[in-house]
């Protein structure tokens, strides 16, 4: 069924439509959520493969778990919270086989050379660039983040999560979510310090 | 909270910016920022990550080829489900019965409600008639393979019983017999033949 059918249906309806069989209610849940979503995990994997990947699996759970659905979070939030939940996952696997390897390596082959893309439109040519230049530096900085302080840090900054909510969807305290994200920019702030001053006064 | 230099820290200050400072902690902290300039460069460079963050424009995705992964990855799913169920029909497996009959009483409360609230009426609906009728002749095609079942059972613990008792009885008569032998064998003084004639009891 095309997708435009279904414009008039709340996620609600929709979900309750999964709920009871209907898979085409779910593609069209799959069609209005999964921009967010793969964002969300292209920045906390930094690899697009890795984050269509997760998306699709959190697809999957949500699928299997649609039933437990009830309507009082938002369904983007609901979804969100298990796509963090499974990439999270895969981090602390990935840290248990990873022990000894640098962090540095572990992150290398985890981008499989794919570059962030930098947003190139504008209007002040130098301003571009400069920002760009900012904007790139920072997405590969998070990306080089522990996994710990990096989630914690998207989570703020860039899905605009409340601590509370945070704390909610990782299981965690909140003063835990609070010294987390300051150790985050922390050393988002040495990194870019120390790459844009030896970018710009070498 | 102040550190001792008389500055908000760090975390003091991300609070403050990310807006999650209320009541009084919140004016303090308001109106040192109002006086102190090293405070308030110290906010603003906690916050630019953040805003570059925010910057980094994401790669074009192509929502729609994901759109076919997962309903394949959903009709996989639904198939393996299915597949269960066959096996329950065949009664063969009596674990795999248990799962099944959780998924379909579990999936059949929620369509009569769904049904009536009238979701989206349209494919929804094919969809929960193929269910029901999937669900009804599952129910059937159990009660079946359940009248088999009990029928074979008794069967079973028919002839079970029937062997036991002739075991028995053969057992009773041989033992019988071994008595009643080695009664005249020790009589007639010859302990020998005990051994010839069983030799394997």
């Amino acid at each position: 069924m095309a997708g435009s059918d279904w414009a008039c249906t709340s996620d609600e309806d929709l979900a309750r439509g999964a709920a009871s069989g209907s898979q085409d209610a779910y593609s069209e849940l799959v069609r209005r959520h999964s921009k967010k979503l793969l964002n969300l995990a292209w920045r906390m994997t930094g690899s697009q493969e890795a984050a269509l990947d997760a998306v699709q699996e959190a697809w999957l759970s949500g699928w299997k778990g649609i039933r437990s659905f009830r309507g009082e979070a938002e369904f983007y939030s609901w979804m969100r919270r298990i796509l963090v939940n499974g990439i999270n996952n895969e981090f602390r696997k990935r840290s248990r086989r990873a022990a000894l390897v640098s962090l540095d390596r572990s992150m290398d082959s985890e981008e499989s050379g794919e570059p962030l893309q930098v947003e190139d439109e504008g209007a002040d040519p130098q301003d571009i660039v400069g920002r760009a230049e900012t904007a790139r530096e920072i997405g590969q900085a998070v990306v080089r983040l522990p996994d710990m302080y990096r989630v914690v840090f998207l989570l703020r900054e860039t899905e605009l999560m409340s601590y509370s909510e945070i704390a909610d969807v990782l299981g965690i305290a909140e003063g835990t979510v609070k010294s987390r994200l300051n150790m985050a920019r922390r050393m988002l702030r040495e990194t870019l310090s120390e790459e844009v001053g030896s970018a710009r006064f070498a | 909270m102040k550190r001792e230099s008389g500055h908000l820290d760090a975390e003091t200050l991300g609070a403050y910016i990310d807006g999650e400072l209320h009541g009084p902690a919140r004016r303090a902290a308001a109106d040192h920022l109002r006086v102190c300039s090293v405070c308030r460069e110290t906010a603003s460079a906690l916050g630019a990550p953040g805003s570059a963050a925010r910057q980094v424009q994401a790669p074009e995705w192509n929502v729609e080829a994901l759109v076919a992964r997962v309903e394949a990855g959903i009709s996989a799913l639904e198939a393996e489900g299915e597949a269960v169920n066959d096996a329950v029909a065949a009664g063969r497996r009596r674990t795999v019965e248990r799962a099944g009959v959780a998924r379909w009483t579990g999936s059949a409360g929620r369509e009569g409600s769904a049904g009536r609230e009238g979701l989206a009426g349209r494919e929804g609906s094919a969809g929960l008639g193929d269910l029901a009728g999937r669900a009804a002749r599952w129910v059937k095609s159990r009660r079946r393979s359940a009248l088999g079942f009990a029928a074979a059972a008794v069967i079973l613990l028919v002839s079970l019983v029937g062997a036991a008792g002739y075991v028995y009885r053969r057992e009773m008569i041989a033992q019988d017999r071994v008595l009643v032998d080695s009664h005249y064998i020790i009589r007639s003084g010859n302990a020998g033949a005990l051994l010839v004639s069983y030799p394997g009891r």
